[in-house]
């Protein structure tokens, strides 16, 4: 490994040295790129320079450049859904362009995958990864027409649903923990609202989503299946801006405007819901004394402190509160902020500096006298994460820098609320640990033809302070309790995560794409619950858990016809991984201080082919995908120490998304999912104990549920368009399961409700109907 | 966690309308095995062993009884034969009695085969009242209307009491399905007086009640709480689907228990 290391070490430097010292009487025209109305940083807007047939792609703070001989150009900048600008450059020394791009009024949305060159999709180096706009996550149908930005990357090829009212969606075959979601840098543990019904996040604050399913930046690393990013949205730094929503569950407004014109702006953002509200109308008393709901906050603020420097600061809030008449209340919630600073140094090297904070917390609260308790669980973390980008020349592009996070993790506590209570206090032994990793990466053109990424990420947990046990030789006794203090370290362990992307351009209109990546998590979650709750709390690696580790592998075709109209793309992946974890059966992992001893650990392998098809352009756009996939895994202690599939595992999975628009008024969405039904345990034999029917389990994973399938539409009518008009509005009708599919979320087996002598297989469709639902938004 | 997965059904079915139906499914049927239920108590007449044999899980409730065992229970000093009462149920002479702090030893002979398991008879608490108190149509709680039963006792302190109370209306125990079970551990409560501990179940006027209160060792605790963890078997928040923990040796299903029992009644006026 460490040979490995140096070499790839000594390859980027060679290579930057060669590149630099035939480069004589070069210079950098760089800058930035924002929208003319809000003043956002645009990120991946192509700046192309027509001489040379070379460009750039703006970064994620909106800068590009570009190391060119000297001379004069022709400097072509487009963005999807902006007025494309021609600027002529004369280059005898550095130039600083920095340039201000119109949102172009086109009457056909531009619905699909974001804002980048015509045919990026094939001459990127990014693979496995794909990017929604919030405009395309918003024409998608959604569920109770609350816009849904993990729910619309349910609909891409390798990305599958945990299933209706279930946390949590698997990548690759992986689990749904393997899956970092970031909103602005800060991770979100626990991503879902009502247990999964609706996501955390207000689609109102958001600007755009990437999932990458492999081919991870060397940047990112943490968890095993995926890296997905959400970025928010920055304010309006023109005008004040207000937009909103009223729909069939909740309600949004946001409101944006600059602090200092062109300098500095921040945007707020909430939603509630109100399904609450009703209830107090209910004659039945077991509704009426209920309240189920959530809300969430989101608020961005950005300064432009210098020319070279900016500052933002990002916040969420979010939580759900169930009250259970006045005997209990029970909340949970995520809590996220990040502070980062991006500085330029000069035309090659800008850095970005970020301090993070986030927190998942779980509350019940038991009200009854005789048995008042509070009980918690909470992780928290802090973390510091710094890059650093360096334009060495036309042909590389260096990044590194490390990462730094402080885990705080209370597994579970209870307290005794009043001096009636029998209840006694029971506090779990906290969790601390560093998280560390250090990368470097360089984005490299080897020949116009083949381009490159290649980088190493070295990352390690270190467990500090707090009590670990002793065991013997089964695992079975504490044989002794060890104190540590707050700042001993007591176990590290860690490892290489090579990361290597390769691109290979056939023509403008075809390539092939090739990956490997490696990648380590040290948190896991503990959870045997098939669904997952909002219980679940993740544990650090440590002398008993092992850390994750994932090798994937993948290679692909892409290739863009019809004028760039349709992009087409093929991949396959394998992907090997280790110490997957999972728990001995009938284990209880709640309030368990000894969650070693539940912990079993195996391999895992999966595979899978992923075809898509996208309908960029026209007054239909879309997708169409495949994908073909199988997951398995080995853990000693379960199925007899057999091979067996992982629930998530369906093999065939088909999406259809499209959107139509009719007229400038009117536009139609619909999408189509089918995936085969997830693999389920069923006994092969039972027995009657004490008059209860007690099945016999031979197998893991056995059976597999029937398929599901169900269709989603929408039509949204915009108000009517004068000129000049500052008021914007429509309509949107969607009606969820259109054809009122009952796909089968479980089969349970059971005795009778009425007749406890009669055993029976009752399946439930979490969805039984059609949902139609109205939404009102507005924006001025 | 149990009011949670109460108001997501809630929520299911009133806003999402989410249905239940009856499907057929075709189960493959794995070896029949022996099952031992037994029970050792310290109150004379309750103590016997059942054998069964597994089936299919259709057929679990016809399943064959085992009528050609051998049982034997050995207290450390003596060895009792317990007889054939009735097809499959294995019983001890009339008048025993087991003894708090005794360890029993069971060895089953079937068709040559041996299965044996253990048990120490730990003690349980007495419950020190039982009262009740109606809840009418539409009550503030959000119960059903009915009476509800409510036991005082005191946990003696010091971690590892298990118990398990079944309540009998009119001599028929509510215990008919897994989620009927009632079981709890010290883990919360080690060392607490419980005053009007409610029984969660809606009874009628002139019901007779009794409340029978068991201790468990720590293998019948696990095995009863996997038992209940059926009544989620497969669902949303069911956990993975596993065997229950069984303390018999030699390839059999079941669980053979010491636990004292607690017997309190109250008739509802």
């Amino acid at each position: 490994m460490k040979k490995l290391i140096t070499l790839v070490l000594s390859i980027t430097l060679s290579l930057i040295f060669v590149s630099q010292s035939k480069a004589e009487n070069q210079f950098t025209v760089s800058g930035s790129i924002k929208d003319a109305k809000t003043a956002e940083d645009l990120i991946g807007v192509v700046v192309f320079v027509k001489e040379k047939s070379t460009g750039a792609t703006t970064d994620i703070n909106g800068s590009y450049s570009i190391k060119l001989p000297e001379g004069t150009y022709t400097l072509s900048v487009s963005y999807l859904g902006y007025t494309k600008i021609d600027t002529v450059v004369a280059l005898t020394k550095n130039v600083s362009l920095n340039i201000v791009l119109k949102e172009a009024h086109v009457a056909i949305a531009e619905a699909v995958v974001s804002a980048k060159k015509e045919n990026d999709h094939v001459t990127d180096l990014k693979m496995s990864s794909e990017k929604l706009s919030i405009e395309t996550i918003k024409s998608i149908p959604a569920f109770m027409g609350e816009v849904d930005v993990l729910k619309s990357l349910q609909l891409l090829p390798g990305v599958q649903s945990g299933g209706e009212g279930t946390t949590g969606f698997n990548v690759r075959g992986g689990s749904a923990d393997q899956n970092l979601v970031l909103l602005d840098d800060a991770p979100v543990y626990n991503a879902s609202h009502l247990l999964g019904f609706f996501s955390v996040f207000n689609a109102d604050a958001i600007k755009d989503v990437e999932i990458y399913k492999g081919g991870i930046p060397a940047a990112y690393g943490g968890r095993l299946s995926s890296l997905v990013d959400i970025k928010m949205k920055e304010g309006d730094a023109k005008k004040l801006a207000v937009e909103g929503g009223v729909g069939t569950i909740a309600s949004r407004l946001t409101v944006e405007a600059p602090i200092v014109k062109d300098k500095g702006s921040f945007i707020v953002s909430a939603r509630r819901t109100y399904a609450d509200v009703f209830l107090q109308f209910s004659s039945d008393e077991a509704l009426k004394n209920n309240r189920v709901y959530f809300y969430d906050l989101n608020a961005k603020l950005n300064y432009n402190l210098t020319e070279k420097d900016k500052l933002s600061l990002s916040g969420y809030y979010g939580q759900d509160v169930f009250k259970f008449n006045d005997d209990a209340k029970i909340t949970w919630g995520n809590k996220t902020a990040s502070g980062r600073w991006n500085h330029i140094f000069n035309d090659k090297f800008s850095s970005n500096v970020g301090l993070i904070y986030s927190d998942y917390n779980y509350t019940i609260t038991s009200l009854k006298s005789t048995e008042a308790f509070k009980g918690m669980l909470e992780i928290e973390d802090l973390s510091i994460k710094t890059d650093f980008n360096y334009y060495a020349n036309s042909k590389n592009t260096l990044r590194f820098g490390f990462n730094i996070i402080h885990h705080d993790i209370n597994p579970g506590s209870i307290e005794q609320q009043s001096d009636q209570s029998v209840v006694n206090d029971l506090e779990l032994d906290h969790k601390y640990a560093l998280e560390n990793a250090v990368y470097i990466s360089n984005d490299q053109e080897l020949t116009p033809k083949l381009s490159v990424q290649y980088g190493i990420r070295y990352s390690f947990l270190q467990n500090i302070g707090g009590t670990v046990y002793k065991y013997d030789s089964n695992m079975e006794n504490v044989t002794d309790t060890i104190e540590y203090n707050s700042t001993h370290i007591h176990k590290q362990q860690g490892g290489f995560e090579p990361r290597l992307s390769l691109r290979y351009t056939i023509d403008d209109r075809s390539s092939v794409k090739v990956s490997y990546n490696k990648t380590m998590q040290y948190l896991h979650l503990i959870s045997n619950v098939a669904g997952g709750t909002p219980l679940d709390i993740y544990m650090p690696s440590d002398e008993y858990i092992k850390p994750q580790e994932a090798d994937q592998y993948a290679a692909g075709y892409f290739r863009n016809v019809h004028d760039n109209m349709f992009e087409t793309s093929v991949e396959v992946y394998y992907k090997n991984m280790k110490n997957q974890v999972d728990f001995k059966d009938n284990v209880d992992l709640l309030l368990n201080n000894n969650i070693e001893q539940a912990v079993l650990t195996g391999t895992g392998k999966a595979y899978g082919a992923e075809f898509m098809i996208k309908k960029q352009k026209g007054k239909l756009t879309g997708w169409a995908s495949y994908t073909l996939s199988r997951s398995e895994r080995k853990i000693d202690g379960i199925n007899n120490g057999k091979t067996y599939v992982a629930t998530q595992d369906k093999p065939h999975s088909v999406n259809l998304v499209g959107t139509y628009q009719l007229s400038k008024r009117w536009e139609l969405g619909a999408t189509w999912v089918y995936a085969s039904g997830s693999a389920v345990t069923m006994p092969s034999g039972g027995f009657e104990y004490n008059g209860i029917v007690v099945p016999v389990y031979t197998e893991r994973n056995g059976y597999r549920l029937p398929a599901s399938h169900r269709l989603d539409i929408s039509v949204t009518l915009k108000g009517k368009e004068k000129p000049n008009q500052r008021y914007h509005s429509s309509w949107n009708l969607s009606l969820y399961n259109a054809y009122g599919r009952q796909n089968p979320y479980s089969i349970q087996l059971r005795q009778n409700e009425d007749d406890p002598k009669i055993t029976e297989a009752v399946q439930t469709s979490i969805i039984g109907t059609i949902i139609p639902s109205i939404t009102y938004n507005f924006k001025f | 966690m149990k009011n949670i997965i109460l108001i997501i059904s809630l929520f299911s079915v009133v806003i999402l309308s989410s249905c239940e139906k009856v499907v057929d499914i075709d189960l493959k049927t794995s070896e029949s095995t022996v099952v031992v239920e037994g029970l050792i108590t310290d109150q004379s007449g309750m103590s016997y062993v059942k054998l069964t044999m597994s089936d299919a899980y259709f057929n679990a409730q016809q399943a064959k009884k085992v009528t050609n065992a051998e049982v034997k229970v050995s207290d450390g000093n003596t060895t009792m034969n317990f007889t054939q009462v009735q097809p499959g149920v294995y019983k001890p002479d009339a008048n025993f009695a087991g003894t708090t702090g005794r360890t029993y030893s069971l060895t089953v002979t079937v068709d040559g085969k041996v299965f044996t398991s253990q048990s120490t008879l730990p003690s349980v608490t007495p419950i020190d009242s039982i009262t009740y108190k109606y809840f009418p149509e539409n009550n503030a709680d959000g119960k059903d209307s009915g009476y509800y039963v409510y036991a005082s006792f005191n946990e003696p302190a010091g971690l590892g009491n298990n118990y398990k109370v079944d309540l009998y209306q009119n001599n028929i125990s509510k215990v008919e399905r897994p989620a009927d079970l009632i079981l709890f551990d010290d883990k919360y409560i080690d060392g607490r007086y419980a005053t009007d501990w409610e029984l969660p179940y809606a009874l009628e006027a002139g019901d007779s009640i009794t409340l029978k209160m068991y201790s468990l060792d720590k293998a019948g605790f696990d095995f009863y709480s996997a038992m209940l963890d059926l009544a989620d078997a497969g669902g949303l928040f069911g956990k993975t689907p596993a065997n229950l923990p069984t303390n018999i040796k030699g390839d059999a299903f079941g669980y053979f228990g010491a636990s004292a029992i607690t017997v309190k009644s109250v008739n509802i006026k």
